[in-house]
């Protein structure tokens, strides 16, 4: 690769980076955080291309394998800040307002360690986060409905595990490494012992990726659905369900040929329900059961045993006990019956409505939203 | 609820970690023999990452998990790494550790955007 190759493509990441950063609006409220990161990044993008392009160093022969990986990091992060952050930010509307202040709001009932995230109504696929940039994405029209929202704490909480060394989120951190260590002692015996023997086919090559999708995600994403359930109550539970009916999906799935992201609904719903339980809410937990039944009885799924040896009992139940110790430690406010906020009760009182009575509950939802966002101006 | 959070955190936690660690590899390359360097931060969270059984990052979990199935990057040679880089004295040998590892990690790295871009 010759030296004006590099020379010419690191000037054209630096213009687009200045490009974008002139895109970033000087001040929006409530989203100034953000902002602010979108400039410094992309200032570091620049930097970085031009030192690239100018420094002796990295024109020397023996370095430009790492020249260009170091290229390569600088397309990466621009491609990521002006897919996401930039274009959120070059279109705030509304709908970003409110949820972002809807965010913020239940951040501050549930006493979340962290800066409250962005919200942006720009997902083409549900919900996800940026955790460095701290912007939530959610689809275009979720803003104007309730159901959804409580997963907002489902994203937020994915924040608390990418902090490396905020003190405040050590106590997730810790119960991170405890569950991983239960994890990998259980599968590895697991192993062992079907070595032993006679097994089902297959099940001595999938128990290790069951073990590796554990380790990799699935712990941080059933504690996120913890934080959930503990910060939103049993909204959460119910946002759950319902994104249960809305998506086609098989509820039991364990990995046959490689690791996943997500665990089982399945399995995701009785660690809910468990946890549910666990904050004091068991006539909840119990109505969310039934209605879980009703629900597979609907998709006639029902578990099988390579459910039962993926998420065992006994370490869905750690997850929980280990989640809810993290949570207290970290200093956040279990949400009871007496003591909700104003938004953890308007996504609760959402879910009583729209299942007490579905016909009036637009209505209801429309008068709930309005009350509740012209007390911020919004 | 979609990969894109866990994917996007992954990506950037290995970017940050393949920025150190190559800018750490020119040093090593471009300045005198003799001389001596402390590691960066970041690429000593790195290889101690590696070394642990559990650590806290997705990311590290990852890259410590996918480096002892191949096998070719054993618990040892990571230790020795440490050593090496604990010493602030640059060898031949180091470089090479060092080049290997910035090679899987943009492997790595290659994985996350590309599961992040499908995920967007």
């Amino acid at each position: 690769m010759t030296e004006q190759y590099f020379h010419a493509t690191l000037t054209q990441i630096e213009e687009r980076a200045i490009r974008l950063l002139a895109g970033v609006p000087t001040h929006l409220d409530g989203m100034d955080a953000l902002c602010e990161s979108c400039r410094r990044d992309l200032d570091s993008v620049i930097l970085g291309a031009q030192s690239l392009r100018d420094d002796d160093q990295y024109r020397d022969a023996s370095v430009q394998t790492e020249r260009l990986r170091l290229l390569r990091n600088l397309f990466g992060q621009l491609d990521i800040l002006e897919s996401s952050a930039v274009a959120a930010l070059q279109r705030v509307n509304d709908d970003d307002r409110r949820m972002t202040k809807t965010a913020r709001v239940l951040a501050e009932e549930c006493k979340f360690p962290l800066t409250a995230p962005v919200v942006s109504c720009t997902s083409q696929d549900y919900f996800s986060i940026d955790p460095k940039l701290r912007l939530v994405q959610i689809p275009l029209t979720d803003g104007r409905h309730l159901l959804h929202l409580a997963d907002l704490a489902h994203e937020m909480a994915h924040g608390l595990f990418t902090d490396r060394h905020n003190p405040k989120v050590q106590a997730f951190k810790a119960a991170l490494r405890e569950v991983k260590a239960l994890v990998y002692a259980h599968f590895d015996q697991r192993q062992k012992d079907l070595a032993l023997g006679r097994s089902p086919i297959g099940l001595k090559e999938r128990t290790p990726i069951w073990s590796k999708s554990w380790l990799n995600s699935w712990i941080v994403e059933f504690f996120c659905d913890l934080f959930g359930v503990f910060a939103a109550g049993p909204s959460y539970g119910w946002a759950h369900l319902h994104l249960c009916l809305r998506h086609d999906s098989d509820s039991h799935q364990c990995p046959f040929f490689d690791t996943t992201s997500h665990p089982a609904n399945a399995a995701r719903t009785m660690v809910i329900m468990d946890g549910l339980r666990m904050a004091g809410f068991g006539p909840e937990a119990d109505e969310l059961a039934a209605a879980w039944g009703d629900f597979l009885h609907l998709t006639r799924e029902s578990s099988d045993a390579d459910f039962v040896e993926c998420y065992p009992n006994h370490l869905l139940r750690q997850v929980v006990e280990f989640g809810f110790r993290a949570y207290k430690e970290t200093g956040c406010q279990v949400v009871s019956r007496s003591s909700m906020g104003k938004c953890q009760t308007l996504l609760n009182s959402a879910w009583q409505q729209f299942r007490s009575d579905p016909k009036k509950y637009p209505a209801w939802e429309a008068a709930a939203m309005k009350k509740f966002y012209s007390e911020y101006g919004l | 609820m979609n990969n894109a959070g866990l994917e996007s955190s992954i990506y950037e936690e290995l970017r940050g970690y393949s920025e150190a660690l190559n800018r750490y590899l020119i040093k090593l390359k471009t300045e005198p023999a003799n001389a001596r360097f402390t590691p960066p931060k970041e690429v000593a969270e790195l290889i101690q990452g590696l070394s642990e059984n559990f650590p806290g990052e997705v990311s590290m979990q990852l890259l410590s998990s996918g480096l002892r199935e191949r096998g070719a990057f054993p618990l040892v040679r990571v230790k020795r790494l440490r050593t090496a880089l604990d010493s602030g004295a640059s060898s031949r040998e180091t470089i090479q550790d060092l080049e290997e590892l910035a090679q899987y990690l943009g492997r790595h790295q290659a994985g996350a955007f590309a599961r992040l871009r499908r995920t967007r």
